[in-house]
């Protein structure tokens, strides 16, 4: 059996304005529903805050409001201790009165009436006044110079839920109960350490020590089933969606910044990480009834990742010169620009120069054509050698031996029959024919080398987008498709 | 380009002519003649030839138009589409002109007698074509000889081997039937005068023939036909036993003393002579007496190639001034002979005249074919065919076993450069 407290902390700090939200870009939080509790929690930091400018009349006003809207003697209190400040002692009195009436059974009753004789005797006025003359103020001027602190013998509240109800809670000071009753529970409380303690039949008793400032509000929330006593963790960023991860990431995500949820008391290691950008630790005290923001940015990695995708599976990636494998392909990529190449045999290479976003994904989708083959401009560019070879032979040959016949000639030994000349006549014939044939073949062969009836490949570089928009599967849900977590 | 070798093959110095397609029969060159006149007055020469007896012949250009144009056929041949008469082909001969014609091609009929004329330069109301009457059932015509020039003895001489008393030798007048020449002093050594004949020219009036038959004797005599009569005269005779002896003839003048010369070759036979006599015509006995030769030629070459051996030396001869120095020189075929190993490829021989018969040896060259055909029989037949000069002769040479002539515009003797396209030859 576990048995455990959920502290809601609802202690106002001394300041003019309630703690804001400092994720300034995200969205506001959710509000929290006004409750009564909440209500007399903000009038009592109104209080707090005017009390400390010194505006001891209006404190005593927002006071009172608190005890209005949830009727807890120690609102009281702290209106007469205000309006004692601000030089009205029969008001301040007349609160005390109400302080002592609203809890007869007041540890300080005795303190508090005595309290209330002397502000009576304070209140009531001097000689009578000349006639004509104003009478004198009910009491001398207040202190006009503003307070260092909240006085410490203003009253706290704890207020304290516990699930399931019907626990019984005792709050102990140096051994002694101060104060006992079931839950809820509500006590008004003067600074100092207390232990609390909760005891249910089904549960295991569970004692807490908890210190109690002046002048606060403390809401406890008792969990029984948790077992332990719980504070409650905010975790802003300047990027919403990360996830936030809570003492162990083995574990997964915690949630998603904007994060708040109740957390076990003491020292956490708080991770937010989000696709793209850097992961970002930090450690954070959380103390029973503390409301603890934490706020951590997160910056872009220094690299981005690339995807090719092509109509040819298997093609190879190549940036800049370098294979980095084959589609479909996604890998890490320093940003800035990168010379890809994406080719595949008997295809027409697709380059492209690729901006990486850092910590964002860009994609390429490349559509390779087919390359139209060079075998048959090589083919016929050997042949144009060999025409041209043969030629040059033919030619050669057919050279030497028309010096030979011309010699033949002059000397008056050739003849109109000497089959040299017909072989010099072949000869010079397939030297031409080898030219002709070199000539277009060659020509044959340089349109083959540079004719190409398809289009190049082509691809699109897509704009980058974050990680978080990559196509997504998710077989614990069986969805497919994008997530929106990213911030655009 | 390859026109570079067709003008190589025009300039080439040694024309051949193949066969056209129109002559069916192969192995033209066994009948060879030479010839030429004026054509509206401008130079055209002409070689005819056939494959022999009852075979088409043609004629090819030599000199047309004044320049040589050793391309083409002449229009006066005999083909297939213009039938010869039987028996004709077996021997050819051409001359300047017959009547108002000029530049024709004859050639008799060894059957019939008679002698077919066709002429290239046709006056107006002549067809070109014409018949002179011959001798029927002499074997008319088994040889001829063409005069050499425009002479009043006639245009050619024939055997006629089968008349009877032991064969004729008839004259050829221009424009007239053929005339029986009276050579009975010179009877005896057998029959068929006739199967061989050769005709030149001693002056204006006078022609000398030199006929042999079938006994080894050579009759030469003169014929003068000054007064319009012919008186022949036999001036000698040469015999000799050897098989063949005399059945290759040739006269003219070869040392230029104005005589005419003669040379006797031999025609085919295992005991034939392997030589030519030549006769000085200044020597001849002025009767059918003995005659010593002046000298004797044999197949002596300097062209390591050629190997004489066997080479019928003589079977063939021809005379004419091929390199224009005033002497006729004589040029022996030798059919056989093996020419760079190659047998039967043939090869003719060219004796420069010179002032000495004797010296005939002393400037020979050789004609040959650079790419000799085996058995080619180059030199079987040999004929003297007018330049684009009038002073000198081009020799035609007969290879029947390569079915084709040549012209030999260029033999290598001093001053034969006759090119008038391209340089065929250079001086020697």
């Amino acid at each position: 059996m576990w048995l455990g407290f959920a502290a809601a902390p609802c202690a106002a700090q001394p300041s003019d304005e309630p703690p804001a939200d400092e994720s300034t870009d995200e969205a506001p939080p959710e509000p929290r529903a006004p409750n009564p509790i909440e209500r007399a929690r903000s009038h009592m930091e109104r209080g707090q805050a005017l009390y400390l400018q010194a505006r001891f009349e209006e404190a005593a006003t927002e006071f009172q409001a608190a005890y209005e809207a949830q009727p807890f003697s120690a609102f009281l209190f702290n209106a007469g201790v205000a309006l004692e400040r601000a030089g009205q002692p029969g008001r301040a009195a007349d609160f005390f009165q109400q302080y002592v009436d609203r809890d007869p059974e007041a540890s300080d009753r005795a303190e508090v009436q005595a309290r209330i004789g002397r502000l009576r005797e304070a209140a009531q006025p001097a000689a009578a006044p000349p006639d004509g003359a104003e009478p004198p103020p009910e009491s001398a001027p207040p202190e006009s110079a503003p307070p260092d602190a909240l006085p410490e013998e203003f009253k706290s509240l704890l207020s304290v839920r516990t699930n399931p109800e019907g626990a019984t809670l005792t709050v102990l000071q140096g051994g002694e109960a101060v104060a006992s009753g079931p839950a809820p529970f509500a006590h008004t409380l003067v600074q100092g350490r207390y232990t609390i303690r909760v005891e249910h039949p089904d549960y295991q008793t569970v004692e807490q020590e908890m210190r109690i400032e002046p002048g606060k509000v403390y809401v406890v929330i008792v969990e029984m089933s948790q077992g332990q006593f719980l504070g409650y963790l905010r975790v802003s960023s300047n990027v919403a969606g990360a996830s936030v991860y809570i003492d162990d990431r083995e574990q997964g995500p915690r949630g998603q910044t904007p994060f708040e949820a109740p957390i076990p008391v003491g020292t956490h290691q708080i991770w937010v990480e989000r696709p793209g950008y850097r992961l970002e630790e930090t450690e954070a005290e959380v103390g029973i009834g503390d409301d603890v923001t934490v706020r951590i940015d997160l910056s872009r990695v220094d690299f981005g990742r690339l995807r090719v995708v092509s109509n040819v599976s298997g093609a190879r990636v190549v940036v800049d010169d370098q294979p980095v494998g084959v589609v479909p392909f996604e890998g890490e990529l320093s940003g800035g620009p990168h010379r890809l190449r994406v080719e595949a045999d008997g295809m027409k290479s697709y380059e492209a120069v690729v901006e990486i976003q850092n910590g964002q994904l860009t994609p390429v989708r490349a559509r390779l054509r087919p390359d139209v083959g060079r075998g048959g401009g090589v083919v016929a560019a050997i042949f144009a050698g060999v025409f041209l070879a043969g030629g040059v032979t033919a030619a050669l040959i057919g050279n030497d031996l028309m010096g030979t016949l011309q010699a033949e000639r002059d000397a008056g030994r050739l003849t109109s029959d000497d089959p040299r000349i017909d072989t010099g006549l072949f000869l010079y014939i397939g030297a031409d024919a080898g030219f002709g044939l070199a000539l277009i073949v060659g020509a044959l062969s340089l349109y083959y080398f540079l004719y190409d009836p398809l289009p190049p490949s082509e691809g699109t570089v897509l704009e980058a987008r974050d990680w978080a928009f990559a196509p997504m599967l998710d077989p614990q849900r069986g969805v497919a498709g994008v997530s929106l977590g990213g911030q655009f | 380009m390859p026109t570079e070798f067709e003008d190589l093959r025009q300039e080439a110095s040694t024309v051949a002519y193949e066969r056209p397609d129109e002559l069916s029969v192969a192995g033209i060159g066994r009948a060879l003649a030479g010839y030429g006149g004026a054509i509206d007055g401008v130079r055209n020469t002409r070689v005819v030839t056939s494959a022999g007896l009852d075979t088409p012949y043609v004629a090819y250009n030599v000199v047309r138009a004044g320049e040589l144009r050793t391309e083409g056929t002449a229009a006066d041949a005999c083909t297939a589409s213009r039938a010869c008469p039987p028996g004709a082909s077996v021997s050819l001969v051409g001359f300047p002109a017959w009547g108002a014609d000029t530049v024709c091609a004859a050639t008799p009929s060894t059957v019939g007698g008679e002698v077919t004329i066709r002429c290239e330069g046709v006056a107006e109301g002549s067809s070109g074509v014409h018949v002179a009457i011959g001798a029927a059932g002499e074997r008319f015509g088994e040889a001829a000889a063409s005069v050499p020039v425009d002479h009043p003895f006639g245009r050619a001489v024939f055997g006629a081997p089968g008349a009877a008393g032991g064969g004729a030798v008839y004259r050829l007048p221009d424009g007239a039937a053929a005339e029986a020449l009276d050579l009975s002093a010179g009877a005896g050594m057998g029959g068929e005068m006739g199967l061989a004949v050769a005709v030149g020219v001693v002056d204006a009036d006078t022609a000398l023939t030199a006929s042999a038959g079938s006994g080894g004797r050579v009759i030469v005599a003169t014929h003068d036909v000054a007064g319009g009569a012919v008186t022949s005269t036999v001036i000698g005779c040469i015999d000799d036993a050897a098989e063949g002896f005399g059945l290759a003839l040739a006269v003219a003048d070869f040392d230029g003393d104005g005589a005419v010369d003669v040379a006797v070759g031999s025609g085919p036979g295992a005991g034939r002579l392997e030589e030519v006599r030549v006769y000085g015509g200044a020597d001849a006995p002025g009767s059918c007496a003995a005659w010593t030769p002046a000298t004797t030629l044999t197949c002596a070459s300097d062209d390591p190639l050629v190997d004489c051996a066997g080479a019928e030396f003589g079977a063939s001869l021809v005379a004419g001034d091929v390199n224009a120095d005033g002497l006729a020189d004589l040029v022996v075929g030798a059919p056989t002979a093996t020419v760079d190993d190659v047998a039967g490829a043939g090869a003719a021989f060219v004796f420069a005249g010179a002032a000495r018969l004797t010296d005939l040896d002393d400037d020979v060259r050789t004609l040959r074919h650079p790419a000799p055909a085996t058995n080619g029989d180059l030199g079987r037949t040999l004929a003297a065919v007018p330049g684009a000069e009038a002073d000198r002769v081009e020799v035609a040479v007969g290879a029947p076993g390569a079915d084709r002539i040549y012209v030999f515009l260029c033999t290598g003797l001093d001053g034969d450069s006759p090119a008038t396209v391209g340089p065929r030859c250079q001086p020697q």
